[in-house]
């Protein structure tokens, strides 16, 4: 059975390749476009990986990422910000949030890919 | 000090000790001839007594003109001193007048710059609101010194910067410095900031369709590449590649041409078989004509019998009856021998023809064979040729395939910028959107309050700089010439 990626990016080119790019590796692929957006797909289906921007309208990732780990379904779900952000008080913020992986753009999507398949297989 | 004396000939000290010694001469020659003494002894002493004299006359000579030089030397520093000091004299006084003249045209200068100096600080205090901060100014009845005028100057500054120092940090009251510019600002700023935004989002838009387009290539192009491995290698099992086919059918064409081999295998031993059969109806010829002579002998003996049976009479008539029927038989036997033969005869030539037939067919059927057999190793030749270099294309178009997936790859990360620039025009447009609506809010309190307000621009910065989210901007912020990194950054992993 594939596991479930929820793809959270403001970008929609970011959004449209990653999304293809996953696929592609035999993943299923939910995506939201803010962190509000995305709230809304966490409605109890099985997610296995998150992979969010923190710079969004409307909710930044890293509120999303805060929202969602309060949420009982997806409190152990690893999550992965991509992002321009280089600040280390973000990182630091994302790291007590629960994040797993910090990936600063611009990313070559074989390095995701890795991630994402050492991440959902820990 | 002792200066060098030069002699000169016509110095008359050189030629008064010759004339001493050439007087003296001349009387000792006149005494000795009066005493006794030799001519030698004589000349000895006019010798030394010139030499002497010539001695004391260099010495008297020297310190005579040392004496006379140092006269002159002595008159001559006398002249040049006082010389000196009257020239002095007249520099010190030129000097003195020219400077006068250079410090009252410094003072009026000065006195000119103070004078516009304080009109321009009145000015600025009146700007500012100061007006504790005015100076006086000088009037024709009691002209103000230009220490006084200093020292005016002077509290007029502490002032206007005690009155500064009241004002918040940072503050600037721009609204004195350009008029309508607030009105500008309050215009121009939304127009910047939608020209901003609209920039950001058509190259938000161009960017992701032109992402997609990529993807689209990516995946038909990986298509093609699958397309084509099926095609050649036959990675689907059900369907099966044109590697496959072509090893099944050279098996299966083999097995054929293998058939028809055996097939003319069978048909030559078929042949030989007819050819067998060729001896037999020999034999049977044979067997035929032994039957005929067997019906000519038993006719023979029939007739005899019957020559036999009359001469007997009556007693022969019944074996004369006998020898009738054996000769009827033997005559019906000599006739189906004779029909045999015919028959065989008509068998052996049907027979040959047969064979030869056969034979030609057989011929036809070796040569078809060979020729098959030919005909199909060339065209399984050429399918393999072909197969091969489908092989070698499809293995070209994968390893093209992998390096289009590399740049396309390479391609994603430089679009990415899109996300970069996006977010940097976003800042950019809502610091437009927020000053824009600073201005209103000053402007509004300025016609109600009626006094201006300031924006604290250095506060705003440090705001603006806290909404970065990339090196390269605040690196920017801090006017600092940067490059985009676009070289892919590693994971940090937790």
């Amino acid at each position: 059975m594939a596991k479930t990626i929820l793809f959270v990016e403001d970008s929609t080119s970011v959004r449209t390749v990653m999304k293809s790019t996953l696929t592609r590796e035999g993943y299923e692929v939910i995506v939201a476009c803010d962190g509000q957006d995305a709230l809304t797909k966490l409605d109890g289906t099985k997610i296995h990986l998150i992979i969010s921007d923190v710079n969004m309208p409307n909710m930044d990732g890293l509120t999303f990422v805060k929202t969602a780990k309060q949420m009982p379904a997806y409190k152990f779900t690893p999550i992965i910000m991509l992002t321009t952000e280089t600040q280390e008080a973000k990182m630091n913020e994302g790291k007590a949030a629960g994040v797993k992986a910090w990936i600063v753009k611009p990313f070559q999507p074989a390095q995701l890919l890795a991630a994402v398949s050492q991440l959902i297989q820990a | 000090m002792k200066v060098a004396i030069k002699s000169y000939q016509n110095d008359p000290w050189l030629v008064f000790p010759i004339q001493v010694s050439g007087g003296l001469g001349a009387l000792g020659i006149a005494l000795c001839s009066h005493f006794t003494m030799t001519g030698w002894l004589m000349a000895a002493g006019l010798i030394l007594l010139t030499i002497g004299l010539c001695f004391w006359s260099y010495h008297r000579h020297r310190d005579v003109l040392q004496k006379t030089q140092q006269g002159l030397v002595n008159n001559f520093l006398q002249q040049n001193e006082e010389t000196i000091k009257s020239l002095q004299n007249a520099h010190n006084e030129t000097l003195e007048r020219l400077s006068n003249q250079h410090v009252e045209t410094e003072r009026q200068q000065f006195e000119a710059l103070i004078k516009n100096l304080t009109l321009r600080f009145n000015l600025l205090s009146s700007r500012l609101g100061n007006t504790d901060g005015y100076l006086a100014r000088p009037t024709e009845t009691a002209p103000l010194s230009i220490e006084t005028q200093m020292t005016n100057l002077a509290h007029g500054f502490d002032a206007l910067i005690n009155h500064l120092d009241q004002q918040p940090v940072g503050h600037e009251q721009q609204g004195f410095y350009i008029n309508g510019l607030d009105s500008l600002c309050q215009k121009v700023l939304p127009i910047w900031s939608s020209q901003v935004e609209m920039a950001r989002v058509h190259t938000e838009e161009s960017i992701a369709n032109l992402a997609e387009r990529f993807d689209a290539l990516s995946k038909r192009l990986d298509a093609a590449v699958l397309a084509s491995q099926n095609t050649v290698g036959g990675d689907d099992p059900a369907q099966g590649g044109i590697v496959e086919l072509l090893q099944d059918s050279q098996l299966e064409l083999g097995t054929i041409t293998k058939a028809l081999g055996a097939s003319l295998e069978e048909k030559n031993k078929m042949l030989r078989s007819i050819e067998d059969l060729s001896c037999f109806t020999e034999q049977l010829s044979k067997m035929a004509l032994e039957v005929s002579n067997i019906a000519s002998q038993t006719n023979l003996l029939a007739l005899n019998a019957a020559i036999q049976a009359a001469r007997a009479g009556d007693a022969g008539r019944g074996f004369s009856v006998v020898a009738d029927e054996v000769r009827k038989l033997s005559r019906s036997s000599g006739e189906v021998g004779n029909k045999i033969t015919e028959t065989i005869d008509s068998v052996n030539e049907a027979i040959e023809d047969t064979l030869k037939i056969s034979h030609k067919f057989a011929r036809q059927d070796a040569v078809t064979l060979a020729n098959a057999e030919h005909i199909i190793a060339s065209v399984l030749g050429r399918f393999n040729k072909a197969a091969s270099g489908l092989s070698e294309s499809e293995e070209l178009l994968r390893t093209e395939n992998t390096a289009i997936n590399y740049e396309i790859s390479d391609v994603f990360v430089a679009l990415q910028f899109q996300d970069r620039v996006s977010q940097i025009l976003t800042l950019v447009s809502d610091d437009l959107n927020k000053l824009e609506q600073h201005v209103t809010e000053l402007k509004d309190e300025e016609g109600s309050e009626g006094f201006p307000r300031s924006v604290n621009a250095e506060q705003w910065l440090e705001e603006l700089a806290q909404t970065y989210t990339m090196e390269e901007q605040l690196a920017t912020h801090e006017g600092e010439k940067t490059e985009i990194n676009t070289n892919p950054t590693n994971i940090t992993f937790f």
